[in-house]
């Protein structure tokens, strides 16, 4: 699953694509809306994507996370559109053999999501907005 | 001349107005020329070389569009350096 929806985002689900029997570990990320940012105080974040190019960007972290990590199952789900203080933005869940490779590997994942995913988040606080770039994001 | 679907994202869509606009551009333009046109018509499109896509996969600024194009600008993403995936796929 490399998902990207306008839908509230259900780590069960996602959990549920990388169930596997062979697999001792399961770890999931969740990115959350968090209430400040770079010392400014946040109402709540819009995003926006390029939904297909998105979610052929996963995919393409998928391979990666299965050609370092022999075994893993990768899934992940990204949500658009208007998030509240709290909501998920992102979840990202791995199962593999033995634990160490899940958490290397989902936080791989999120790394590389970060980098080459077409995806955009604004903050608005009271009285402005700022659509967040490159170095000036602080998650 | 030929028709294009230029479509933008984030800070470009809202410094455009739309989404996605069509536009003309002479035949033979290259992605970049398109953005130059772009933004001689919206100034507030400020970035010199934005990171392109035709028809949803990466361009470089040098390729030659064609009548009906879908070409998409992406601003930088939040977190991260570079759009362009790398090959070794190190981060």
């Amino acid at each position: 699953m490399f998902l990207i929806t306008n839908e509230p985002l259900s780590v069960t689900e996602v959990e549920a694509v990388v169930a596997d029997p062979g697999a001792g570990a399961l770890v999931t990320f969740t990115g959350v809306v968090r209430d400040n940012n770079l010392g400014k105080s946040v109402h709540y974040l819009e995003y926006e994507g390029h939904p297909p190019m998105a979610e052929k960007a996963m995919a393409q972290i998928g391979d990666e996370v299965t050609a370092r990590w022999p075994g893993a199952r990768v899934a992940m789900a990204h949500r658009l559109g208007r998030l509240d203080i709290g909501e998920a933005s992102v979840i990202i869940s791995v199962s593999t053999p033995h634990r160490a490779d899940a958490f290397a590997a989902c936080q791989y994942a999120i790394d590389r999501l970060k980098e080459i995913v077409p995806v955009w988040k604004k903050e608005v606080w009271e009285g402005g907005e700022y659509w967040i770039e490159g170095s000036t994001a602080a998650s | 001349m030929i028709t294009v679907q230029v479509q933008l994202f984030a800070a470009y869509r809202e410094a455009v107005g739309a989404r996605q606009v069509p536009f003309d551009v002479p035949q033979g333009a290259t992605v970049l020329d398109v953005w130059q046109q772009l933004q001689a018509t919206y100034p507030k499109l400020r970035t010199p070389r934005p990171v392109a896509a035709i028809n949803d996969a990466y361009a470089t600024l040098d390729t030659v569009v064609q009548p009906g194009d879908l070409i998409a600008y992406l601003p930088p993403v939040s977190g991260g350096r570079s759009l362009i995936p790398s090959p070794s796929g190190e981060g």
